[in-house]
């Protein structure tokens, strides 16, 4: 038996390379929805400048700690780490909640023993219990969708487009928001636009999205003018069903999201936009609440400003090579990036508080 | 080794263990526990290891686990197998939610409609445990093949009923006891119904003609018989004990989760099974302690905790886990053949 502990500590000796540090101030802990999509690594990316920047610029020493589920979609084991950490001394909580209802419950413990919780990416259903909510607005991303569907559409002579919403997933808040964006967008834009289908969901991966998207795309082939699809999954699905099918550049998709792929059929002009998020600063700003939070500052005025926003970019394949593009999802050009940090006033008593 | 080691069963005798070395499951733990001690302790960072905090965190989540476990444990001995139990806590939360939902829309937040959910939800783990008792006895199947049907169907229906999504409780509607046995505490309800759960099946095996039975069954099956075993009425009992500790463990993952969630607890059976096994317990059957199993989930439970805190990639808790039970079961193994 000695024997056996002799090799495990051998095994695990090339991690106790790097000694501990002086000690942090601040210890903040990143809890996305999974670990290995890119647009976490860019928020994990936004939240370590935000700690440099704070260390260069006031000397505030912040320590991120990137801890999520394996698997994506697993809710249970971000309320384990949410309870973990909590109990072992994490200064402040960034999380991404996998459902905006069963988070609540670890959210409110987190709350009561003091430790602050940024919401980002996706929405919360209690709003009590965090100190700011930072996002994409997927709202008003659908909207952007929609204007410049609508625009591309006019552009080829088609005032009367008939659409295909294929949908994402039943009670994905962030998604529906989009979908709800761009019904409302195109209501007020063209409310002459047919609606060929509005309710046939892509699910989860690429896959389930081209076994849902090939009957969808027969059936109404000889119709269907331009399509939107609320996600990168959902988006590059459909596109690979309507090349399979020769329809690609005739039928217009619009996207939302973007991974190498959806880029490349954009500059192809297989797909004529997508809606882009700012994942970078979503963890900039997030963590600089946070420990704008933990230095004393009421980030929420009072409790009446809980969210901000990260903003939507409209990517074209005009600018699907610009810097600022590039700037979204490039750690290279994120790097060089300069984030706009928003300024609190100190909390007063009684007031911005966690209840 | 323990107060709970396995008494001689009538069928045959249990092998007499080496006195000499200390039991393996204790080995384990000492050593995973000196491991990250060590290790966290050059990285900085023990305090927090082995703060009562973390003690705490440990704890809640090792009870799933723990109760599943002494239903595998009984399993085990008796010489079978349960895939099934990961879909069928799962399948358990999601029952367990609709019957809320359903009798709080009807009657408003009053006591009967938790009462009744959970009860419900403890019965369809014991039927679901009931039906591989059956499957495996009546029509013959082996106790991987039964269960692994089981696996499939709980989880299907799990997924069916919870029309796809999460099910989370109506707006303001949580009940008291979810939010006490979702609290990371020593005074955590849960925590106690596992340590009672445990002397209880501690009990059985020990003190009971039953437990003698389920030793015996697993230890020899033809001579179990002819000594008079009832074999097939033994092994209904284990897997429907197995099944209503499962359909309590997912009371309590209802709890945890705040939700009924048809992919909760993927992989759950292969890691209870894999604790079990590290806690001495054997896939031939006839041997395995209470203490081992519990001492089993810890170690696992440690490993995790430890590849959390110590900030290692999260593989490397997969390859830790994999190494020792393979360490573990192979040292048996040697010691056995030793004598």
């Amino acid at each position: 038996m000695p024997r056996t502990v002799y090799y495990l500590l051998v095994a695990l000796c090339p991690f106790a390379g790097g000694c501990g540090g002086p000690s942090d101030e601040f210890t903040i802990v990143v809890v996305p929805k999974g670990m290995t999509h890119e647009h976490w690594q860019s928020v994990r990316r936004g939240a370590e400048r935000c700690a440099a920047d704070l260390a260069a610029e006031e000397g505030v020493r912040v320590r991120v700690i990137f801890d999520g589920p394996l698997r994506e979609r697993d809710a249970m084991e971000q309320i384990r780490i949410i309870d973990r950490r909590v109990a072992t001394g994490a200064s402040g909580v960034l999380l991404a909640p996998q459902h905006s209802k069963t988070m609540t419950a670890c959210v409110e413990r987190a709350a009561a023993a003091g430790v602050p919780v940024v919401i980002i990416d996706s929405g919360l259903a209690d709003p009590y219990h965090y100190v700011k909510y930072v996002a994409t607005d997927n709202y008003h991303g659908g909207r952007l969708a929609a204007e410049h569907l609508i625009r591309e559409l006019k552009k080829q002579g088609k005032e009367k487009p008939r659409l295909i919403l294929f949908r994402y997933a039943v009670g994905s808040e962030s998604t529906e928001q989009r979908e709800k964006g761009f019904e409302d967008g195109v209501k007020q834009l063209c409310p002459e636009a047919e609606w060929l289908s509005t309710d046939k969901y892509a699910g989860a991966t690429r896959d389930s999205a081209m076994r849902e998207a090939g009957p969808l795309v027969l059936q109404f082939k000889d119709q269907v003018d331009g399509i939107f699809a609320p996600n990168e999954s959902s988006a590059t699905g459909m596109v690979d069903v309507l090349r399979s099918q020769g329809l690609n550049k005739k039928v217009l998709v619009m996207g939302f999201d973007a991974s190498k792929p959806l880029l490349q059929a954009i500059q192809e002009g297989d797909i004529v936009g997508s809606i882009l998020q700012d994942p970078y600063r979503m963890g900039y700003l997030s963590t600089w609440c946070c420990v704008r939070y933990l230095l004393g500052e009421d980030v929420n005025e009072g409790r009446t400003q809980m969210e901000l926003s990260t903003g939507e970019v409209l990517v074209t394949r005009e600018n699907v090579t610009a810097d600022s593009t590039l700037g979204l999802f490039n750690p290279d050009y994120q790097g060089r990036r300069v984030i706009e940090k928003p300024r609190f006033p100190k909390r007063v008593a009684g007031r911005g508080g966690e209840r | 080794m323990t107060s709970l080691s396995p008494p001689d069963t009538t069928a045959s005798p249990a092998a007499p263990r080496p006195s000499s070395l200390p039991a393996g499951p204790w080995v384990g733990f000492a050593a995973v526990l000196a491991l990250f001690t060590l290790l966290i302790g050059i990285r900085g960072g023990l305090a927090t290891f082995l703060s009562v905090g973390n003690l705490e965190v440990l704890i809640h989540e090792g009870t799933i686990p723990a109760i599943v476990g002494l239903g595998m444990l009984l399993v085990l001995i008796s010489g079978g197998i349960d895939l099934s139990v990961g879909a069928v806590v799962a399948l358990v939360t999601v029952v367990t939610m609709r019957v809320y939902t359903t009798l709080y829309q009807q009657w408003g937040p009053v006591a009967q409609s938790s009462l009744i959910a959970v009860g419900v939800g403890v019965a369809v783990g014991g039927l679901c445990g009931l039906m591989n008792g059956l499957l495996v006895t009546r029509v013959s199947l082996p106790p991987f093949v039964a269960t692994l049907g089981m696996f499939g169907i709980a989880r299907g229906l799990a997924v069916w009923l919870a029309e796809r999504t999460t099910l989370a409780f109506p707006d303001g509607a949580t009940p008291g006891w979810v939010a006490a046995l979702a609290k990371t505490s020593f005074a955590n309800p849960g925590l106690w119904s596992l340590v009672l759960l445990a002397l209880l099946i501690a009990g059985l095996l020990h003190l009971t003609v039953l437990g003698r039975h389920i030793y015996a069954v697993g230890s020899n099956e033809a001579t179990a018989r002819l000594c008079g075993v009832n074999v097939p009425r033994t092994k209904v009992l284990v897997y429907t004990l197995s099944g209503l500790l499962t359909g309590w463990a997912g009371i309590v993952m209802f709890a945890h989760s705040n939700s009924g969630n048809p992919t909760l607890g993927e992989q759950l059976e292969l890691d209870v099974i894999t604790a079990v096994v590290i806690g001495g317990a054997s896939l031939g059957g006839g041997k395995g302690t209470v203490v081992g199993a519990v001492l089993g989930v810890a170690i696992l439970g440690l490993i995790k905790n430890g590849v959390s805190l110590f900030n290692v990639p999260v593989e490397m808790q997969y390859i830790l886990i994999g190494v020792l039970l393979l360490a573990n079961v192979a040292l048996n193994r040697w010691r056995r053949d030793r004598r």
